[in-house]
């Protein structure tokens, strides 16, 4: 057997709650717009799914420019949730999305607890497969961060969230918290299907020049390779204090890296950052993850979550 | 990240040829026969270099049966001074051509505006103009006579050329946008010259494009500028890349300088939420 025939051996089915996926690789929200940019060029169908842009009940402009700027290994954006609205995403944007052949996740962001509800009400009689609450988002100056990194309310908005969908419900959690875990096991208490970690870090870029922040908006949050231990560890430490699976992203670039989240407990996989800068690469993770588990003498994907073993105290 | 080889809309190019204008600005030439096959004035490309994310730099120029794109590259931060300082030969992962260019439909007599670095994208509007057959004016600005770029070849671009200087010595002295108003003053006929079909293009500093929208406001001649922004993924999925602009209720809105971009409808632009852009 050659490699190719090898790894198209290879299954890469993972299953995260009860929704399957063709392979773990899941587009991130706010990185991949909403598809339409990218479908002239690539086969959207070879990805396990697409999440969203965030969305928020009424359409919103976004933070004014700058909204990004480079750093070491990564980025930090400021972008503020510039979306269309649900209204308009459910009859624009999703109908197109659906015709390309992947799972389509839905992120949502409220402004207050009750528009987390409400926006997960309007999507439950709709076709996309999941929602994603993003409860992390660091840009909006109402509440979001403040929902994110309090466990009650954690609960308290998946709980609300919990009664009004029958849909697989995901939770985002932000990292800027102390214990990671904690805000996971209020998710899961809350009635989540999975919690996705990590969402990006709170940063300043500074302009030396103007002796101003370089983002309009001052701060801003890091993502791409830059945050990827932090991200892993994060993944690991809720792996080890939950029972709900985990999608696991921050920083991914190489099928290694995807691989080393699932090793983690990483049910399934999703790419952000990366995409601004080699948009083709997503697209050949499926089949490079499968080759590199075949060369390691595995026959599924899946097989790689939770297989980490932490060195002994001594 | 690793290089890529060119699937989909992201090429593996090569450096064909490097030309230094001065020790800040080089003109690149490369070979990316599928970026230069559908490339159009005011379009971009997104450049790899060793920094993290990949930087957008104009198409100058494209010569479709050789395969090639001309980009010219004004040192600004090390990421373009790793551009200017590659040599001939060497690789470079190219993604474009990307954005909306200018339009030159419909358009009877072309009179474009280009400061400093930013002639280098008229450069390429003002050639197709020619290929259309369309009456063209440049105006071409710079600081002082000892930092004109490209004088020969910018010369021999257009029907008429006008070259402005800050400092003096060259044909006008003053800044492009005085000009523009000295040339459309000039001209006895009717704004804009004698076709009624006049446009006006503009690339440059953004306080020479806002005087250009003016002045093309008030002689109600349609008026297209390239505008900047930082970006991040330059193809339209990451909203990094906004332009403020005026939606039909007078209200700010944001727009793509990457996909709805680069080049505006200058009477769109909120001029006024400009600064400080990048
Ligand atoms: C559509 C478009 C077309 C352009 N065409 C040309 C061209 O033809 N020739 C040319 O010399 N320059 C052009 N520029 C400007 C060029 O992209 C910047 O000078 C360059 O990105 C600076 O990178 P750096 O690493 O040298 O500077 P750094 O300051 O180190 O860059 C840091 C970050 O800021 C961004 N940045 C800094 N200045 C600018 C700027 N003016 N515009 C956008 N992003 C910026 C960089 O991309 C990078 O992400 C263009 C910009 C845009 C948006
Ligand atoms: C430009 C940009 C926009 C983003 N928008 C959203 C968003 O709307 N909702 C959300 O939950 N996460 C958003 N994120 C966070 C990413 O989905 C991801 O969690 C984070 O960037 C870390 O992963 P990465 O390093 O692979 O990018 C955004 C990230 C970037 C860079
Ligand atoms: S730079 Fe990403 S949308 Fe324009």
């Amino acid at each position: 057997m050659n490699d190719h025939e090898r790894s198209s051996s290879v299954d890469g089915t993972v299953r995260v709650g009860d929704l399957t996926f063709d392979n773990p690789v899941i587009a991130a929200s706010g990185t991949f717009g909403f598809g339409g940019e990218l479908a002239p060029y690539y086969d959207l169908s070879v990805l396990g799914g697409i999440c969203t842009k965030g969305l928020t009940l009424r359409p919103r402009a976004g933070n004014p420019p700058p909204r990004v700027a480079e750093t070491a290994s990564g980025m930090l954006n400021a972008v503020g949730l510039q979306n269309p609205g649900i209204e308009s995403f459910l009859e624009k944007e999703l109908p197109r999305m659906l015709s390309y052949g992947s799972r389509i996740i839905a992120n949502i962001a409220g402004q207050e607890l009750c528009e987390y509800a409400e926006l997960a009400r309007l999507l439950d009689q709709t076709e996309v497969d999941a929602v994603e609450l993003n409860l992390s988002c660091p840009n909006v100056s109402a509440g979001c961060l403040a929902i994110g990194s309090e466990p009650h309310l954690i609960e308290e908005v998946t709980a609300a969230c919990r009664e009004v969908t029958d849909k697989p419900l995901w939770v985002k959690l932000t990292p800027n918290v102390t214990h990671i875990a904690l805000c996971a096991q209020a998710a899961e208490r809350g009635g989540a299907d999975a919690v996705v970690l990590i969402n990006t870090l709170l940063g300043l870029a500074v302009d030396l020049a103007t002796e101003r922040p370089i983002l309009r908006n001052n701060t801003g949050g890091l993502s791409g390779p830059a945050i990827k231990p932090v991200a892993l560890r994060m993944v690991k430490e809720v792996y080890d204090h939950t029972d709900i699976p985990i999608v696991g992203l921050g920083g991914i670039a190489r099928a290694e890296d995807a691989l080393e989240f699932m090793l983690c407990g990483a049910s399934a996989v999703q790419v952000g950052t990366a995409s601004l800068v080699d948009p083709g690469m997503i697209f050949r993770l499926p089949g490079e993850m499968a080759e590199i588990a075949s060369q390691y003498g595995y026959s599924r994907l899946a097989e790689f979550t939770g297989r980490l073993q932490f060195w002994e105290r001594t | 990240m690793p290089v890529l080889k060119g699937k989909g809309f992201v090429y593996q190019a090569t450096i064909a040829e490097k030309i230094l204008l001065d020790p800040q600005t080089a003109l690149l030439t490369l070979d990316a026969p599928a970026v230069a096959r559908t490339a159009s004035p005011g379009q971009f490309v997104q450049l790899s270099t060793s920094r993290f994310l990949r930087r957008p730099i104009s198409i100058l120029s494209a010569d479709r049966a050789r395969g090639t794109v001309e980009l010219g590259i004004r040192a600004a931060g090390t990421g373009t001074e790793e551009l200017i300082g590659m040599a001939a030969g060497t690789a470079v992962s190219v993604i474009g051509p990307l954005g909306r260019g200018f339009s030159l439909e419909n358009t009877g007599e072309l009179i474009a505006v280009g400061g400093g670095i930013g002639l280098f994208p008229v450069i390429f509007a003002l050639e197709d103009a020619k290929r259309l057959s369309i009456k063209t004016t440049l105006i071409a600005g710079f600081r002082s006579e000892a930092q004109t770029l490209l004088p020969e070849r910018l010369r021999n671009l257009a029907d008429r050329s006008v070259f402005s200087s800050d400092a003096g010595g060259l044909d006008f002295h003053g800044n492009a946008a005085e000009a523009l108003s000295s040339e459309l003053s000039a001209s006895a006929e009717s704004p804009g010259g004698n076709s009624g079909r006049a446009k006006i293009i503009t690339c440059g500093p953004v306080p020479l494009l806002r005087a250009v929208a003016a002045i093309a406001a008030g002689r109600g001649i349609p008026c297209d500028v390239s505008l900047e922004s930082r970006m991040a993924c330059g193809i339209g999925v990451c909203l990094g890349c906004a332009v403020p602009v005026l939606d039909r209720a007078g209200e700010i809105a944001y727009e793509r300088c990457c996909y709805e971009g680069p080049v505006f409808d200058a009477s769109r632009v909120a001029w006024r939420n400009m600064a400080g852009l990048v």
